[in-house]
Parts: structure tokens; C-alpha cells; sequence
């Protein structure tokens, strides 16, 4: 196995991002979507946020937080990355998440399953990454099944 | 630049009472995906997997090319949902299956369904033409009214 059995239940030390105006307009932009409250606070104010929104899938970028060019949240267990395919994403969104924010994520390897695929075994990791806001509430969980082939 | 070809970048509003099951939720045809976009998107994402920005690992590893991101095509659907939803604030849970690899040029083009509405939430499945499809969408019905 790839991953090594003790890891299971296994929770990471806490990261933390900071969110901020500039990464919410540019990943809004890296992703085509021009909404304006996105860029512009008056509009995210006139649409009944209290300053930029993040867009759905913005918690991505909390994984990559100041992480080098070859490391990824997944690599974070001791996966092989050159392996690991990403096969499932899903986040609760648990309360609004607004520039400002500084957020504490907790990573726990919640299981690995061992599957049979064409070109040999492969093992199949799921991820539960819980974020904390400033004033300890709980604003986000992301769920990730990656396959490592 | 935009990437969204087939509507402005105004915000629908949608109302609780008016969402009916099957109903189709409006499509987004996005550009085709390139190389510069994927750069783009490992900057703002963080992700420079050199799978997706440099040409020639996605050749050495076997998969004949680079392939983008499979969360900037979950993202694409993210605009979708939350153009229909005037916002992303409505948004209860959001998940997908990755199924296949994107690859320079390919146009991703979403829809979605309103598979379900109860009195607490309001379920979706979305898709699009070449990948992921998602495990859907739910929400939470007092959010999505922005009276």
C-alpha cells in the first residue's frame, strides 16, 4: 500500500489562510466568471454580501496556501503525487467566508479503499479537511476521494 | 476577455416558490479551455502541478498532453449554479465525481436540473458536455430568497 495504515484517522497539524480581496477577484477571473460582486464591493453589497463573496470553489486554494510547485494538499499523507488523480470534490458551505477571514483547516485521512482497476490495484483515499474561522466557528468542510493508480 | 459566451455577467435572481422540479437550469458554454488559461488558473489556485502548465510532462507521464485542472472545470459549474442562484450564498453543499480528463481546445458546456424540491432544500444535478459529472447540489431554501 501506498499509504501507510496508521495514517487512517490520522488528522494533519492546523494551516491557516488568510482571505483576501486581490485572490477572490483574481481566481473569480481565472475561472470565467465575471459576476461583479466578485471585484467590486459595492456590487457584492447591493447583492446582500458584506464584502466579496467567495465563488463555490474558491476553497481550493486554501490547500495550496504557500505550498511549492510539486506539493499538493494530497501529497500532505505521503501519497505519491506523480500517482494520485483527483476523483471527488465536495464542500459544505457552513457560514459566509468574507476577506479578512482568517481560517484554520484541520486535514483527516478518513479511510483508504483498496480497488481493482484495469492496469492493476489502486487505493482510494478519502479526505475531510474541517476550516475554522477567527472566532472559532466552523465555516467550511471539504470532502476529497483521491485514486492513487 | 470573457469566457462566458452566452450570457451576461448579471446574476439571474431565482425565488423558492418559483423552482419546479426538472426544470432546466440556464447553459454555460465557456471558451475553450487553453494553455494560457490553465496558467491562469494554477496562479489563482495555487495548483502548479506541471501536469497542467507544462506541455510536455502531460506527454512523459502518458496522458499525450496536458489536462486541465479538475477543479477549475468544478468551478465552471460553480458559476453556473451560482449565476442561476443570483450568488453563491445560497449554496448548502456542492459536490462532484471527476470522470474524465479536459485537454486544450475542448469546450466545456454546463446545464443542470432541478431534480428535487422539498420544504428544506432544493436539490440539483448539474453537467456538462465532457466532465465531471457532479453528485449534485443542495440548498438551503430560506437563502435563496432574496426578496
Amino acid at each position: 500500500m501506498a499509504i501507510k495504515p496508521e495514517m487512517i484517522g490520522q488528522s494533519l497539524p492546523p494551516t491557516t489562510f488568510e482571505v483576501d480581496r486581490g485572490k477572490i477577484r483574481e481566481f473569480a477571473s481565472a475561472i470565467g466568471d465575471e459576476n461583479p460582486i466578485y471585484q467590486e464591493i459595492g456590487a457584492a453589497r447591493e447583492a446582500g454580501y458584506a464584502d466579496l463573496p467567495i465563488p463555490l470553489t474558491f476553497p481550493t486554494t486554501f490547500g495550496f496556501w504557500g505550498k511549492k510547485a510539486k506539493e499538493a494538499p494530497a501529497g500532505d499523507f505521503g501519497f505519491p503525487l506523480s500517482r494520485v488523480l483527483h476523483g471527488e470534490e465536495e464542500y459544505t458551505y457552513l457560514a459566509p467566508v468574507y476577506p479578512g477571514d482568517t481560517l484554520t483547516g484541520v486535514r483527516k485521512l478518513l479511510q483508504v479503499d483498496e480497488k481493482q482497476g484495469k492496469s492493476g490495484k489502486m487505493e482510494i483515499a478519502t479526505v475531510e479537511t474541517i476550516y475554522t474561522n477567527q472566532n472559532g466557528q466552523e465555516v467550511l468542510r471539504a470532502r476529497s476521494v483521491v485514486v492513487i493508480r | 476577455m470573457t469566457l462566458n459566451l452566452e450570457r451576461g455577467p448579471v446574476a439571474a435572481k431565482v425565488f423558492y416558490q418559483d423552482i419546479e422540479e426538472g426544470t432546466e437550469i440556464p447553459p454555460l458554454v465557456n471558451k475553450p479551455v487553453n494553455h494560457t488559461q490553465l496558467v491562469k488558473y494554477a496562479g489563482a489556485s495555487g495548483d502548479f502541478n506541471p501536469l497542467h502548465t507544462d506541455p510536455e510532462v502531460g506527454v512523459k507521464v502518458g496522458l499525450g498532453g496536458p489536462i486541465a485542472h479538475g477543479m477549475l472545470i468544478m468551478g465552471f459549474l460553480g458559476h453556473l449554479i451560482s449565476d442561476y442562484l443570483g450568488g453563491p450564498g445560497a449554496l448548502r453543499k456542492f459536490g462532484v465525481r471527476f470522470q474524465s480528463m479536459t485537454r486544450h481546445g475542448d469546450v466545456i458546456s454546463c446545464t443542470g436540473n432541478i431534480t428535487k424540491n422539498t420544504s428544506k432544500t432544493v436539490s440539483f444535478l448539474l453537467k456538462e458536455r465532457l466532465l465531471p459529472k457532479t453528485k449534485g447540489a443542495i440548498l438551503k431554501p430560506r437563502e435563496i430568497l432574496p426578496q
